[in-house]
């Protein structure tokens, strides 16, 4: 984002309940990824920050965009929806969509079950991300992969994990310590439905400026479909990327969002390269960016 | 009115069928650019997969593709009926400044070949900012003021997504017609296209969608969701 131009943007990224550093006060409360206590703990993330705005008696919250990739677009979106957040001004989902999230739910218990469990080393956790194909980049991975790995030891008695990515063949107890996956997925099946069976109803209801930022231009379900194709909201597809949009291709990412900020008013002109505030609105008519 | 190509499973037969019919009767027929008649756009929407499919290389998606820069972006029919694909441009006021143009060329990201080919009509007055990404939203008011000084009286365009196939808005000053039945094979909106008399009197023939021949051929990857 800092490379792609746009001077006056703070980007704030909180690790969601479960997930990389965030612990909670109360462990038996750890895994409740229900979205709308997601919702909830984005609410106090920015409340936290910010304080609750003006109708809590304080100063104004700056303008918030809300930033949200597969589970996190749908809490993203959630958000938005939930008219919760003040002075929001506009929404960017990555790569997910309720039609085909929910087609692909039936596959996702045998997707984490072939999931490499533990690894020798850090950098090993690394490459199998990226032989895998989960993030094409290795640079991106060698960001976003440390925090989603931590270091167990092995349980006395040689119980324990097994040895999935060892040379010697997988299910054997490991005797040393292991990197292992941060948050246990399976412990948030019972949530994945309510992510997202109605989100393509909540986006479409978000009244912000609103772009859904895709790896395929397949990914969209009939409901989106119509509404893309009644100009409702923006797309961008970036084809040459997988699912981790934004960490195969860090750079078109953040130029499709500077390029919404812009558009969208949000943001000053900074750079260059062309999408600076269309010069009719300096000409014509002042025009406050409108809600969609 | 402009999209011949993307999305579907046959954008080369559909826009060779236009093309065929403009070189047997080019008096006859007109074909106007729509956002999709574009390199950029159609690498990224189908039709250039399609074409590398079909052929083996990119052949045929250059040709096509260099072709569109030639089509005409807007039409008159008798003076009275201003067609385009999407919408008007805070940089045109006058058919004229239309002419001048200088369309041959790639459609770019903005100025005013772009909103002419990417702009829609808004329930809101005045100009706005497109929730598309491209062009602008304009309100009656700026229909009115188009129409009156070009003496014209109705904008058809396309563009939009329609579920009756066509659609009248701002005073009956713009209607939209959108004439790809059940878009997507998903959408379940029928299809519509405008006959004009003598008179200039309108009818809409709106239709559904032929009967499926084959289910999508395709191939869909299950996307990996909890990344």
């Amino acid at each position: 984002m800092a490379e792609a131009g746009p001077d006056a943007v703070r980007v704030v990224a909180y690790d969601a309940r479960a997930h990389g550093h965030s612990v909670t006060a109360d462990p038996a409360r750890e895994y409740e990824l229900s979205a709308e206590q997601q919702v909830d703990d984005a609410v106090g993330v920015v409340t936290a920050l910010y304080g609750g705005g003006e109708a809590a008696g304080g100063p104004p919250v700056p303008p918030l965009v809300i930033v949200g990739h597969s589970m996190g677009g749908a809490i993203a979106t959630r958000l938005v929806a939930s008219g919760r957040l003040p002075n929001v001004l506009g929404l960017v989902v990555i790569d997910v969509v309720e039609g085909t999230a929910v087609q692909a739910l039936p596959y996702m218990r045998t997707w984490l079950r072939s999931r490499s469990r533990s690894f020798a080393s850090m950098p090993r956790g690394i490459r199998y991300v990226v032989n895998a194909g989960h993030v094409r980049r290795a640079l991106s991975a060698r960001i976003s992969v440390p925090p989603q790995l931590v270091l167990v030891q092995p349980p006395d008695g040689g119980g324990g994990a097994p040895d999935a990515d060892a040379a010697d063949g997988g299910g054997r107890p490991h005797r040393r310590p292991r990197w292992m996956w941060r948050t246990q997925l399976e412990k948030s099946e019972v949530f994945w439905r309510g992510w997202f069976v109605g989100l393509s109803a909540a986006f479409l209801h978000c009244n912000v400026a609103k772009v859904l930022v895709l790896a395929g231009v397949d990914r969209l379900d009939r409901e989106l479909m119509i509404a893309q194709m009644q100009g409702k909201f923006q797309t961008v597809m970036i084809p040459s990327a997988g699912h981790a949009v934004h960490e195969d291709e860090p750079f078109a990412t953040a130029g499709a969002i500077v390029g919404f900020l812009r558009r969208n008013l949000f943001i000053g002109a900074g750079g260059d390269d062309g999408t600076s505030v269309p010069a009719i609105f300096q000409q014509r008519r002042p025009v406050v960016p409108r809600r969609v | 009115m402009g999209d011949y190509v993307d999305r579907g499973y046959y954008s080369v037969e559909t826009v060779t069928a236009l093309v065929c019919l403009k070189v047997r009767y080019p008096h006859r027929v007109t074909i106007l650019r729509g956002n999709h008649e574009s390199r950029q756009i159609t690498q990224v929407y189908g039709f250039y997969d399609e074409c590398l499919r079909k052929y083996g290389n990119a052949n045929v998606w250059k040709n096509f593709t260099d072709m569109f820069d030639y089509l005409p972006l807007t039409a008159l029919v008798e003076n009275t009926i201003f067609c385009l694909h999407g919408g008007l441009s805070p940089s045109i006021d006058t058919l004229d400044q239309i002419r001048a143009l200088d369309r041959v060329q790639e459609v770019p990201h903005e100025g005013p070949m772009c909103d002419l080919l990417w702009s829609d009509p808004d329930d809101r007055c005045g100009w706005g900012i497109s929730p598309r990404g491209a062009g602008y939203t304009f309100g009656n008011d700026i229909s009115d003021q188009f129409n009156h000084t070009n003496n014209v009286t109705l904008i058809a365009r396309a563009h939009q997504l329609v579920m009756e196939g066509y659609n009248w808005c701002h005073d009956r000053n713009v209607v939209t017609i959108f004439s790809a039945p059940n878009y997507c094979y998903r959408c379940g909106n029928q299809a519509a296209i405008m006959e004009l008399d003598e008179q200039r009197n309108y009818t809409f023939l709106q239709f559904d969608p032929a009967p499926r021949r084959g289910e999508d051929h395709v191939t869909k990857k299950t996307p990996d969701y909890f990344l």
